[in-house]
This record gives structure tokens, C-alpha cells and sequence, in this order.
């Protein structure tokens, strides 16, 4: 019987589980309307179920300008470093802005890493514009994030190049390549370095399931999309009540990447 | 105590190999997760043929008290069902109090021209039913509300951007309601029972597809009161069915 799932069922916070959501989005988004999208907001159902801590990165930078997003999130996360761990979003379509961005909040602010997103950018992960990205992760042992689908520019053969190319950086793959679990799971295995994530994943009914058994729970972080697009309670839940064991939903829920952030 | 207003068992053409499918699954998830009762529908009724699939279920389902059926209904005129008053009739004796409609993937007009008789069955019976956003457009479900004021709609399944939508509808049809299944934006369930009253939401997992976690996760942990988390969970299903006239 599952300590963890019995309180869960109980609705009470879990207080004494480290739990860091890696996946959460600073901003509205254009497409549709969301209620709360507030710094306040987003800490009451952080603390309501027992989010530690959420890394986070702008969603201006995903639809619009990324360097208006940056210095959004900096306003955001001001007053919570140590809630939140923000993350600088580059776009590779401005190359020449794409070091100095990444040092200022990197290395003059201390931010967590680095978020891409190929797909909405247009560029492929593995393209010329990406390699100072990778060469400053690399060079500074920041860890990546980057949105991953079965798409021609951020798919699980792509980051097969990446990985190989730099073994030395930890990149978490938003999305685990979805809907390519095969794939994934192949690619994982193969790639230390590489890391799945269950945003819009973990709903898929077993999945969570699945994947710990194809690379173990070791390699799985638990994000959600949270933030300024969904609430972490849907994302959380599939994990919360997945058949796995409660250990190993603890290192889903936030000793990974506790780790792969350095926390 | 929970109440799943959205449950499809069946074997499927597509299904993914982690997927759950078979009503010994569904019973096995809901006992896991603390699941009290679902309603029902089958595969085949909607990847092959009503009729069909609606008799499997019946068979299927014999027993089982915490399982209730949903019957698919399409135009009778273009299918093997029967006629709305007869099929209204057909339903009360075989213990079905809602129906799921597919116009979508079963080819037809979801519009008064082709569904008038079905719709018009189905409000004076006060039958509820369900239809997932990606079955029918919002503009030809306001239609059909226009038309039909007393249908008792639930739209399911809604997507991300989908309180632009409801919240006009919810302004302008009292009978609509939504599942929960496709309820994922940061205080949604909140937003909606401030604007319009928890009487507006049914607790849907959308099983086997989603994991029934995530609907009962943003639920549980919502800041909704005890008593709007109740009406939500189950209360408000169980008065929607309860209502129906029976034929």
C-alpha cells in the first residue's frame, strides 16, 4: 500500500516530498485564456500540494521576443529565488545576441540553465545557430532544456546528434519526443546525458509506467507545463497514482532533478 | 465519493501497448484510485457500429453495479437504430440513462436538418448527453442549444484554449455542462464554479486515454469548497441521471 497515494487521496499537502517541477511557463499565452498566471497564484497551488521549487522560463520567448521574456522572468523570480529557478531562453534565430543573453543571465545572474524550444524558433536543435548554445552549457556545466516532439526540428534522432556531439551536458527532453516513446526510450539508454520529461506526457494512461520500466525511474523528471499554460495538479496526478513503486515516484517527483539542476 | 462521467472499455484498431482497454482494467484503475462508480461506453460503438457495440455493452456490464452504461445514438434514419421515441423507450429498459453522440466519426450533420427527432427526444427526456469538442463545432453546438434549450448537453474532452469558448455558452445555456477530463489551465475548475456554479462541472477522466490521476489530482487539490468539490466529484452526475424521464 502506498503512504504517499493514501495521502494523495486525502487531498493533504505532501509537505515532506521534495518536489521540483522543471517544466513552467512565465507569461500569458495568446492562444488562450488562463485565470491565474500570477507570481501569488502560481505560489498557492505550488504550496497547496507541496511544490518545493519550479524552474521556469518565459513564454514571451516561445511566442514573441525572447529577450523581453528574459527580463520578465527576472522581474517574476525576484522576489522568490528561492522558489523559483529561472531559466534563459535563447533564440537562435538572433545569433548574435545569443552568448551575450545566455552570459548576462547565466553567468552574471546565476541563472539555472538554458531553455530552447526548435519548434517553435523554426531551427533544428542540432542546427549551426544552436552550437554556441551547447559549447556555453558544455563550457559551463549548465543544464539544457529543450522541447522535444516527433517534429523536423527537435525529434529523438536530432538529439541523438546533439548528445553525441556533447556528452558532457544534461539535457532534459520536455515532452520525452512524444509521441516517439520507442524512440525515446532507445535514445535514453544510449545517451547518459539525456533525460525524459512528462509534461503532456505523464496524462497518457500507463505511460509513466512504461517509460520507468524502459529506463528507469532514475532518468524521468516530473514537469508540467505549469504555470502560463496548465496547473501542475494534472500533470502531478498520473505520477502521484502511477503503479511504481513510492521510490521511485520520489525520484520522478524531484531527487532527479535536484541533480541535474544542482539543488 | 467519485464519480467518473467519461469511461470507454473495448478493444480498439489503434491502441498504444501501455494502454489499458478491457473492463477487468477499468474496474482494477478504479479500485487503485479510489473510483466509486463511471459511466461506460464501448469501443466498438464508436469504431464500428452503435447498435453493436451498445448491445456488447449491456452484456458486458451485467452485474457490474458500479459500472453504468452510455449508448452511442446517431440519426436513425442512416443507421440501425431505432427511432428516437423507440430507442428512448429501448434505453429505459436495458438501465441507460445517457447517450454519447459522435457526428464526427460517424459521418452526419450535427444540426437540427439531421438530428432534429434525436434532439428533441433526448430534451423531453431530459436524457444528458455527451459529446466530446472534437465531434462538433462550438458554433453548430450553439445551434443546437438555440434550438433545443432544454438538451442536456455535456461537451467533453475540451482543449487548451477552450474557456474562450465555454464562457459565453455558460453565459447564454443554462443546461450545458462540461467534463473535466480536458480541464488542465491553472485555476480552471476554480474560475468556472466562481463565474457560473460547480453544477456546471461532471468529474471525467476520459479512461482508457488519460490517466484517471490527473482529472482527480486537479480536483482533490482544487480550492474549491467541500461542497463544490462534492457536486463535482459526484453529486452532480448523479443528479443529472437521476433526473432523466424515464420513456
Amino acid at each position: 500500500m502506498s503512504v504517499l497515494l493514501e495521502r494523495v487521496k486525502a487531498g493533504l499537502p505532501l509537505d515532506d516530498v521534495q518536489i521540483i517541477d522543471v517544466h513552467g511557463h512565465v507569461g500569458p499565452w495568446h492562444e488562450y485564456y488562463i485565470p491565474d498566471i500570477s507570481e501569488e497564484g502560481t505560489l498557492r497551488i505550488m504550496d497547496r500540494i507541496g511544490i518545493d521549487r519550479a524552474v521556469i522560463f518565459s513564454n514571451a520567448g516561445a511566442e514573441s521576443d525572447h529577450v523581453l521574456g528574459n527580463r520578465l522572468v527576472a522581474d517574476y523570480v525576484a522576489p522568490h529565488r528561492d522558489r523559483f529557478l529561472p531559466l534563459v531562453f535563447p533564440n537562435p534565430r538572433y545569433p548574435d545576441e545569443l552568448v551575450s543573453e545566455i552570459d548576462h543571465y547565466c553567468g552574471t545572474l546565476r541563472w539555472g540553465g538554458i531553455k530552447i524550444h526548435p519548434a517553435r524558433n523554426h531551427y533544428p536543435a542540432d542546427g549551426p545557430n544552436y552550437s554556441p548554445v551547447w559549447e556555453y552549457a558544455d563550457e559551463h556545466n549548465l543544464p539544457v532544456v529543450a522541447h522535444t516532439w516527433e517534429d523536423p526540428y527537435c525529434n529523438a534522432r536530432i538529439f541523438d546528434r546533439v548528445a553525441t556531439r556533447y556528452p558532457g551536458v544534461k539535457i532534459v527532453l520536455y515532452h520525452s519526443c512524444k509521441p516517439d516513446y520507442v524512440g525515446v526510450v532507445d535514445l535514453v539508454k544510449k545517451h547518459e546525458n539525456l533525460f525524459l520529461e512528462l509534461t503532456d506526457v505523464s496524462p497518457s494512461n500507463g505511460l509513466v509506467e512504461w517509460l520507468c520500466s524502459g529506463v528507469g525511474a532514475e532518468r524521468i523528471l516530473f514537469g508540467s507545463d505549469f504555470g502560463g499554460w496548465f496547473s501542475p495538479l494534472h500533470g502531478i496526478g498520473p505520477v502521484l497514482y502511477a503503479t511504481i513503486s513510492d521510490e521511485e515516484k520520489m525520484k520522478i517527483l524531484g531527487q532527479n532533478a535536484a541533480q541535474v539542476f544542482g539543488l | 465519493m467519485n464519480f467518473d462521467s467519461q469511461c470507454m472499455i473495448g478493444r480498439r484498431c489503434h491502441k498504444l501497448e501501455f494502454e489499458p482497454w478491457s473492463k477487468a482494467d477499468l474496474l482494477s484503475q478504479m479500485d487503485h484510485c479510489g473510483i466509486d462508480r463511471a459511466l461506460v461506453r464501448h469501443a466498438v460503438s464508436v469504431e464500428y457500429d452503435p447498435a453493436v457495440g451498445n448491445d456488447l455493452l449491456i452484456e458486458e456490464l451485467e452485474g457490474e453495479n458500479s459500472l453504468e452504461p452510455v449508448w452511442v445514438l446517431a440519426p436513425h434514419e442512416t443507421s440501425s437504430l431505432e427511432p428516437a421515441d423507440d430507442m428512448m423507450e429501448k434505453m429505459s429498459v436495458n438501465g441507460v440513462r445517457s447517450v454519447a453522440l459522435y457526428p464526427n466519426t460517424h459521418g452526419y450533420p450535427f444540426d437540427e436538418f439531421a438530428c432534429g427527432d434525436l434532439f428533441e427526444a433526448l430534451a423531453l427526456t431530459r436524457t444528458p448527453v455527451f459529446l466530446s469538442i472534437q465531434e462538433a463545432s462550438w458554433p453548430s453546438i450553439r445551434q443546437i442549444l438555440s434550438a433545443f434549450p432544454a438538451l442536456r448537453l455535456v461537451v467533453t474532452n475540451l482543449g487548451w484554449g477552450a474557456l474562450r469558448y465555454v464562457y459565453p455558452m455558460f453565459e447564454e445555456f443554462e443546461e450545458l455542462r462540461v467534463d473535466t477530463s480536458g480541464i488542465r489551465i491553472q485555476m480552471g475548475l476554480e474560475s468556472i464554479c466562481e463565474r457560473f456554479g460547480s453544477h456546471r462541472l461532471l468529474f471525467g477522466s476520459r479512461w482508457p486515454l488519460f490517466a484517471p490521476g490527473a482529472a482527480l489530482t486537479m480536483l482533490n487539490y482544487s480550492f474549491l469548497s467541500d461542497d463544490e468539490r462534492q457536486n463535482v466529484a459526484s453529486q452532480n452526475l448523479t443528479r443529472l441521471l437521476d433526473a432523466r424521464e424515464i420513456a
